[in-house]
């Protein structure tokens, strides 16, 4: 940003000065800002010898000017055209990118964002797709740490403000605080909600959707679930409230969105919980069936209540169907060690199941 | 046999997991229990078919009622978890001691239904020969809490 501030202020001052429009052309690129960039290079091959005023103090000199300056245009034409074919080559990419999104092929969008952001490392549109990416793929760690490591990096370099929330407080909050931590006595899983908050407001809109679904999807909910759906109600409200006394952005829609998803959640979990604390399996079923239809962004959430679906279609003898959401629990959450071991009871019981049936009509027809 | 390597399978990937499970222990013993069944399950058939006759054959001489071998192989199921074993048990008494009781297989498969049931819920069996005009006799067995009461209902 300050090299392209700096570059027009240049010019201002010397207007013959057209290597400049070069720098701010890469400098844009640098940026990921595609079409100022395309402006900046355009410039240069449109420049003429004649369009700039000479006052030598002897008429040799002005031809000597001019011929130095037809030197310095025309490589700066030859720079300029490499530009704009970096340019060109980039803007396909960005084509290749969205079609590879629409195709949901997103271990090719981690290949292709690779590319862009190897010369275009805040093209905004790239990073996003490679978080959204990252979530896609269920590696949540990598997403939670890729937007935190720009976010930061680009708020040292002002680039950040360009994205983030009038309300952001800048520094962005340290990576320390933005981590899940295991407490005990009463056991648990806690985060600082403050910190959690001002860091989406300074992500901005786009990545800070990702960085909520990231944190969703941290491993520990596996052990702590009740504990993480909590603080992400905890750290929705509060956003929520922090952007209803601001000028409503279509932009930000989310946060009420995900709000309302979150508390129907924890409402129809604790629901089917107790239903199946008090043996009332019917009902728990029903239940699990609906929160599982709440939240799809929440991979490892679903995995859990596919799981507990399972323990509870094991009560109601329901073999097949408790394997069958075993095995979308273990698809989910391929870490979720506990839907292995509904699985390997439920394949052992309807084993069982199947042998005494077995058995049994031997003992008949043997007699 | 699939499903049985599938689910020791699970188990193991169950113990396997990262950090250790709390409940390590209780299902390194449900999973070798598992296995020790199946190494028996064949020493047993092989054994099973002869004695089997015999026993039944002298059943009525020697004094002891269905009710008898019900509670000990209950609480053999019992402690196996076992729960399957118990109805079939059941039914091997029932139909080979007691001829009343024979039922036919469309039957047992519809009783199966009956039958299912999880961990810790309560086990009703409800047997309705078909020889016995349904209202006037019905046998029923209630398992609750690990109480095993007989019923003879008429």
């Amino acid at each position: 940003m300050e090299c392209v501030n700096d570059c027009d202020d240049a010019l201002n001052l010397d207007p013959t000065a057209i290597k400049l429009h070069i720098r701010k052309g890469k400098a844009f690129i640098k940026l990921g800002h595609f079409n100022p960039a395309d402006t900046a290079f355009s410039k240069v091959l449109e420049c003429n010898v004649n369009d700039f005023e000479f006052i030598p103090s002897l008429p040799s000199q002005e031809i000597e000017a001019k011929l130095a300056l037809e030197q310095v245009i025309e490589s700066a034409k030859l720079e300029a055209k490499a530009g704009l074919r970096e340019l060109d080559k980039l803007k396909e990419s960005v084509k290749l990118l969205i079609t590879l999104e629409s195709k949901m092929d997103f271990e090719e969008v981690l290949k292709a964002t690779k590319d862009i952001l190897s010369k275009s490392p805040n093209h905004r549109a790239s990073q996003i797709a490679r978080a959204h990416a990252y979530n896609e793929l269920s590696f949540f760690e990598d997403a939670k740490g890729y937007i935190e490591e720009i976010t930061i990096s680009q708020a040292e370099k002002n680039i950040q403000k360009l994205y983030a929330h009038p309300s952001a407080k800048f520094p962005c909050p340290s990576i320390d605080s933005l981590d899940w931590k295991e407490i005990k006595s009463p056991n648990g899983l806690s985060i600082d909600v403050n910190s959690v908050v001002n860091m989406i407001l300074c992500v901005g809109s786009e990545l800070g959707f990702n960085y909520l679904v990231a944190l969703k999807n941290v491993k520990m909910s596996r052990y702590y679930c009740a504990d993480v759906m909590n603080k992400i109600f905890q750290i929705l409200t509060q956003l929520d409230q922090l952007l209803s006394l601001e000028e409503k952005s279509d932009c930000w829609v989310w946060v009420s969105k995900e709000l309302s998803k979150i508390k129907e959640l924890i409402s129809i979990k604790n629901t089917a919980d107790l239903q199946f604390k008090n043996k009332n399996f019917r009902a728990a079923l029903n239940s699990y069936g609906s929160a599982l239809r709440v939240d799809i962004t929440a991979r490892r959430w679903s995995a859990i209540l596919y799981s507990n679906r399972a323990a509870t279609l094991m009560s109601l003898g329901m073999f097949a169907e408790a394997v069958a959401d075993c095995h979308n629990s273990v698809n989910k959450d391929p870490g979720y060690s506990r839907a292995y071991l509904r699985r390997a009871r439920a394949y052992r019981v309807s084993m069982m199941y199947l042998s005494s049936n077995f058995r049994l009509m031997n003992s008949f027809l043997s007699q | 046999m699939n499903k049985q390597n599938e689910s020791v399978r699970d188990y193991r990937r169950y113990l396997n997991s990262d950090p250790i499970p709390s409940d390590f222990k209780d299902v390194q013993k449900e999973l070798s229990e598992m296995l020790e069944a199946k190494t028996e399950e064949p020493k047993k058939h092989q054994s099973s078919s002869s004695q089997h006759q015999s026993s039944y054959q002298n059943r009525p001489n020697s004094g002891k009622t269905a009710f008898d071998d019900m509670k000990k192989v209950i609480k053999f199921v019992f402690t196996l978890d076992h729960i399957f074993l118990l109805w079939l048990y059941i039914f091997r008494i029932l139909i080979q001691d007691n001829p009343i009781f024979r039922i036919s297989i469309k039957q047992i498969l519809i009783l199966n239904h009956q039958m299912v049931l999880g961990q810790g819920q309560d086990l009703i069996i409800i047997i309705t020969p078909n020889q016995i005009p349904q209202s006037s006799n019905l046998l029923m067995i209630d398992l609750s809490h690990g109480v095993i009461i007989l019923k003879k209902v008429y």
